[in-house]
């Protein structure tokens, strides 16, 4: 009798592990919460879609951890966003020691060439141009494509329809933007993270319409990041010669050295930019829609 | 003994359920006739006026089977085949010899990218349906800033104008 016992409970597991297994959704994980959440909305409910980073985290500093190693384990797929965004290439290392395939959500995007210490750095903050987060729908559209090639129209039109979005955002942002007179365009930030939206939205002309911040291009030890006494010199001049009304401080990082410098040049703070990271569940800046929506109503409010 | 039969009973409940939706899942929809309307037997053209000229969208989609066309129409869901670089701002572009229409009710989709570098304007397209040389729908298509010009015309094509047309 205790034999059929056990045979029963062993026949209600193996039922209970196959109607588990029947549900199994391909597992991608992304590097940051921008490409997860681009993920998603092209993912749909086909996939499940994972961000190592959490929401607030500094993709330049982190250090991985062993749960986030098990997730990898699991995963179908990987995406990073590449030009060494992710600190020591962190993503491309956890997808290559698990064994999993790895997509580079940036390929294809023009790159803003920096210089430093005499070396040329490759800006990795590409998804601050809607133009370039097109590239990496276009690239996340094709990844899945390739991991689930019978999904391939579902995931097309999810794509196509994001895609819309990203356009009218793109013209949106133009049209508040226009609403800061020319002069007064001046973007003053904690760390280099904006040259690509300096670009595309032609802010700082007095610097080349590239970012002005006292931190480098990543707030880790690589070659042009951090602040280094000279940085620090040229931001407060180019606060005090352009006339800067406001200059903003950044969700990912201590605010210190901003407050520090609105004390010193006597400007406002204008208020707190998403920049390496998007907002928790929850907030405006959930979502990548959201993130550049509210930092843009944020800087037309601070500078116009 | 009680306790075999109480499984008995589960495994009957269990497998009938199992069985059930199986069968329900995999039961074909029973043929029910299809329809197919009788083409009309006029001549159509389709005549394309928009208020801008086309440039490679930035935010179209690119996929390893090729990338979106900056200007679809469609007629009744199938792709008509246009002349792009043809297609400038307002200047009337007629498609000639269109096939497919049908007599009952038709719709003509189109989506078109206007420039991404005039996303200030608000643009259009005026689509008209010409039959036997005469207009007889004639639409205005909107896009505001930024957003593609998409839309729809639906016509209906009786069965005694088709007639006339034998």
């Amino acid at each position: 009798m205790k034999g059929i016992k056990i045979l029963f409970f062993i026949l209600m597991g193996m039922l209970a592990t196959g109607a588990v297994a029947a549900e199994k959704r391909p597992l991608v994980v992304a590097s940051t919460t921008q490409i997860a959440d681009f993920a998603r909305q092209i993912a749909g409910d086909a996939m499940v879609v994972k961000s190592i980073l959490a929401p607030g985290a500094d993709p330049h500093t982190y250090q991985v951890t062993p749960a986030d190693v098990q997730i990898v384990l699991g995963a179908d797929l990987c995406l990073e966003n590449g030009l060494h965004l992710e600190g020591k290439n962190w993503m491309a290392t956890l997808a290559k020691d698990a064994g999993k395939p790895l997509a580079t959500v940036t390929d294809g995007v023009k790159p803003l060439d920096l210089e430093a210490e005499g070396q040329k750095i490759v800006d990795p903050h590409a998804w601050f141009s809607t133009r370039n987060a097109a590239v990496y729908v276009n690239n996340i559209v094709r990844a899945f494509i390739g991991l689930s090639p019978d999904r391939k129209e579902e995931f097309e039109a999810r794509g196509k329809l994001y895609l819309q979005q990203l356009r009218v955002l793109d013209a949106w942002v133009r049209e508040q933007v226009d609403r800061i007179p020319p002069e007064r365009r001046i973007l003053v930030t904690t760390h280099d993270a904006f040259n690509y939206f300096c670009r595309e939205y032609r802010f700082n002309p007095g610097n080349n319409y590239l970012s002005v911040a006292p931190v480098g291009w990543s707030t880790g030890a690589e070659v042009g990041a951090g602040m280094t006494p000279e940085r620090r010199r040229r931001v407060v001049q180019s606060i005090r010669e352009s006339g800067a009304p406001a200059i903003f401080v950044e969700t990912t990082i201590n605010p210190k050295q901003i407050r520090e410098l609105a004390q010193e040049t006597g400007v406002k703070i204008g208020g707190e930019l998403y920049s390496d990271s998007m907002g928790p569940a929850g907030t405006a800046g959930e979502t990548y829609i959201g993130m550049m929506r509210e930092n843009v109503l944020l800087i037309v409010g601070a500078l116009r | 003994m009680r306790f075999l039969i109480s499984i008995a009973v589960w495994v009957c409940f269990v497998g009938g359920l199992f069985l059930y939706t199986g069968w329900r899942d995999a039961k074909v929809v029973s043929g029910t006739e299809v329809k197919t309307a009788a083409a009309a037997p006029r001549e159509y053209a389709i005549e394309i006026t928009p208020t801008f000229s086309l440039e490679e969208d930035p935010f179209a989609l690119r996929t390893d089977s090729g990338k979106e066309a900056p200007l679809e129409l469609r007629l009744n869901g199938r792709l008509l085949p246009v002349p792009v670089e043809d297609v400038r701002r307002g200047r009337p572009l007629k498609i000639e010899g269109v096939e497919g229409v049908v007599v009952g009710n038709n719709e003509i989709h189109i989506k078109a990218s206007p420039p991404t570098g005039e996303s200030e304007l608000d643009h259009c397209v005026r689509l008209r349906l010409f039959e036997e040389g005469v207009a007889v729908a004639d639409a205005t298509v909107w896009g505001s800033q930024g957003a593609l010009v998409s839309g729809t015309l639906p016509f209906t094509i009786s069965e005694e104008e088709a007639d006339h047309g034998h």
